[in-house]
């Protein structure tokens, strides 16, 4: 384990020993920081370094000292850094180069420095790390977490945060967790075929009380939620579709908020969507379940629909309002599919109209309260109310 | 809002089904809607301003459901209760029945001030069918041993009364009984001050028609054996 100064005057590549040294400011000739050293960028060699070749090192330090400098990878690794990747100032430009980062990845000193620039990178963090960001500093290509990382995003404004731009994935392997501290995230996907958000099984998205994470979307096809078979319990997840379409699985969130992104298409795929929270709406246009599609939604909490105009597609699944909270139901007029109530507990308020393929409640596995609430609930087929509900009357 | 103003249409069948000790409690406050294309039925279930005026009538005909009021194209057919025992059943307010099998041994059933019996009863025994002040019975009364049916104050029986053995009828005021008496036996029939038969008498045996003060038959009796009257006889046909 040694520590290596960058002491080039001019801009200089990472290979060449002449630039390195093992003391601040000393001479060069040391050898190239390899595997277990500490690299050391500061006041005394403020030339742009250049990583030419694919670098393996324990630490990368960006001390004050290197001003506007800049990091610049041509050699597109893969680059490896064991421990901490710290930018107090200077600033990198990642190109499409591609990273293992073991520890914690700071960029917030960027925004004085030479900026940063990773749009077309891919950062891979393999162990327990503190994305420390700070504002328009905080943009990145595709990032994902290693089976078992455990990622803290913070920011140093309120509007900045994890943000994969355009076409990018997140991936969230297995039991991997992406934790939202503070500040807003969000991914863009795009028009490209793998872009998107992955979690796989064991894989967390979670988040602070407040916050909240945007899922945009610009093509059914490729843009979307790609892989959910972990958990997604962010307080706030908004999908936003332009075009874009969403995974069967368990939604954890508090809220998940659907957003209409001009007159905006969402598809399901078939199978079973599971809301434990509330699901909310912006208002606008939507065109939901675009391919009609079979799906089961269930929702445990409230369902707000707003949009201005809807066009709910149908296929031959079923809602079901369950769990045991309290639920205020408002379709918005829609037409969809079967209603069924399976609640353990908590009473169904309908707050807006609906018309429904059949309804039913009171079955063997329901012990919900009903509230009518004055509404007009319509059924193309069959209103039926078993032993096991309650309607409140008056 | 609860159940008023909510609209309920529903283009296949409507079923309705709560429990024997936990109606489905559909009584709301003010009207609300049943719209429906299929069969509807409807069990356990207690139902009030229900307006199902604009399709199916609702079958609630199987003796289960409450008609708790203001229900429109509800079909809650009649109920009927049999009441033995020493059971005392007592309708205070305006409380209605609308059936009753049969009373026997000491039961009572008393109403009190408005209640309205529109269907058969039939008591034996030592049983008491008691109106007060406005009560009706617009059925069928079948009085033996020595049941007693009374009306006080303007109560009207509309429907046929058949008295036997020691039964007797008992009116107050003006008490009226519009229908057909038919007494056998020891039984009585009884008007006290303004009451009035209004029509057919039919007594046997040691039956006994009274009037007290101003009482008045105006329709046409049959006497047979020991008849006694009040102190007057109306216009109609009096055989003895």
């Amino acid at each position: 384990m040694a520590n290596r100064y960058w002491v080039a005057s001019t801009a200089g590549n990472w290979s060449d020993t002449a630039n390195w040294s093992a003391t601040s400011g000393g001479s060069g000739g040391a050898s190239v920081p390899g595997p277990g050293d500490t690299a050391y960028f500061d006041g005394n060699g403020l030339g742009n370094c250049t990583l030419d070749v694919a670098i393996n090192v324990s630490s990368l330090r960006i001390g004050s000292g290197y001003g506007t400098s800049v990091l610049t990878a041509t050699h597109n690794g893969p680059h490896a850094v064991s421990g901490d990747m710290i930018f107090d100032r200077g600033g990198a430009n990642l190109l499409t180069s591609t990273w293992t980062i073991g520890g914690d990845l700071k960029t917030a000193g960027a925004r004085y420095g030479g900026g940063w620039a990773a749009d077309s990178s891919t950062i891979t963090f393999t162990g327990t790390s503190l994305l420390l960001l700070d504002y328009n500093v905080n943009l990145f290509g595709n990032v994902e977490l290693a089976p078992g990382a455990y990622v803290t995003v913070d920011t140093l404004w309120h509007r900045s945060g994890i943000w994969l731009t355009e076409n990018k994935w997140l991936k969230i392997r297995k039991n991997a967790t992406l934790y939202i501290k503070h500040g807003e995230s969000q991914i863009d996907t795009g028009t490209i075929a793998g872009t998107g958000l992955y979690i796989e099984p064991g894989g967390a998205l979670s988040g602070a009380a407040d916050k909240q994470f945007t899922v945009h979307m610009y093509h059914l096809q490729y843009g979307g939620i790609q892989q959910m078979d972990g958990t997604i319990d962010i307080p706030k997840l908004i999908w936003r579709p332009y075009r874009g379409y969403v995974v069967p699985a368990r939604y954890d969130s508090a809220t998940v908020q659907l957003w209409a992104w001009g007159s905006a298409r969402l598809n399901l795929e078939p199978g079973d969507y599971v809301f434990t929270g509330d699901f909310t709406t912006s208002d606008g246009t939507m065109d939901f379940n675009y391919y009609s599609n079979d799906v089961n939604l269930e929702f445990r909490g409230d369902v707000r629909i707003n949009f201005t105009t809807l066009t709910w597609r149908k296929g031959a699944g079923t809602i079901t309002l369950s769990g045991a909270n309290d639920q205020d139901i408002d379709f918005n007029g829609a037409a969809v599919e079967d209603i069924v109530v399976e609640k353990t507990a908590g009473t169904v308020t309908f707050t807006g109209p609906v018309t429904t393929d059949s309804f039913e409640a009171g079955g063997a596995s329901d012990d919900s309260v009903l509230d009518f609430n004055g509404q007009e609930i319509k059924t193309v087929g069959d209103f039926t109310l078993g032993p096991n509900t309650q309607v409140v009357a008056v | 809002m609860a159940l008023a103003g909510s609209i309920i249409t529903v283009g296949g069948d409507l079923s309705l089904t709560g429990e024997s000790d936990d109606l489905l409690n559909l009584a709301a406050s003010d009207t609300w809607y049943l719209n429906v294309t299929g069969t509807a039925t409807a069990s356990y279930c207690d139902v009030a301003y229900c307006d199902a005026s604009g399709g199916t009538q609702i079958d609630a005909s199987d003796g289960t459901n409450i008609d708790s009021g203001n229900n429109i194209n509800w079909d809650f057919g009649v109920a009927t209760a049999d009441i033995s025992g020493s059971t005392a059943i007592v309708f205070d307010a305006s409380g209605n029945l609308s059936g009753i099998g049969s009373v026997a041994g000491s039961t009572g059933v008393t109403f009190t001030p408005h209640g309205n019996l529109t269907a058969i009863a039939n008591l034996s025994g030592q049983s008491r069918l008691a109106f007060t002040t406005d009560g009706q019975l617009s059925g069928l009364a079948a009085l033996s041993g020595t049941s007693d049916l009374a009306f006080s104050a303007t109560a009207k029986p509309s429907g046929i009364v058949q008295l036997s053995a020691d039964a007797s009828i008992t009116f107050g005021t003006a008490g009226r009984l519009s229908g057909t008496a038919n007494l056998s036996g020891q039984s009585q029939l009884v008007f006290s001050t303004t009451g009035k038969l209004s029509r057919t008498a039919s007594l046997l045996g040691s039956t006994a028609l009274r009037f007290a003060s101003a009482g008045r038959l105006s329709g046409h009796a049959h006497l047979f054996s020991r008849r006694q009257f009040g102190p007057r006889i109306g216009t109609r046909q009096v055989q003895v």
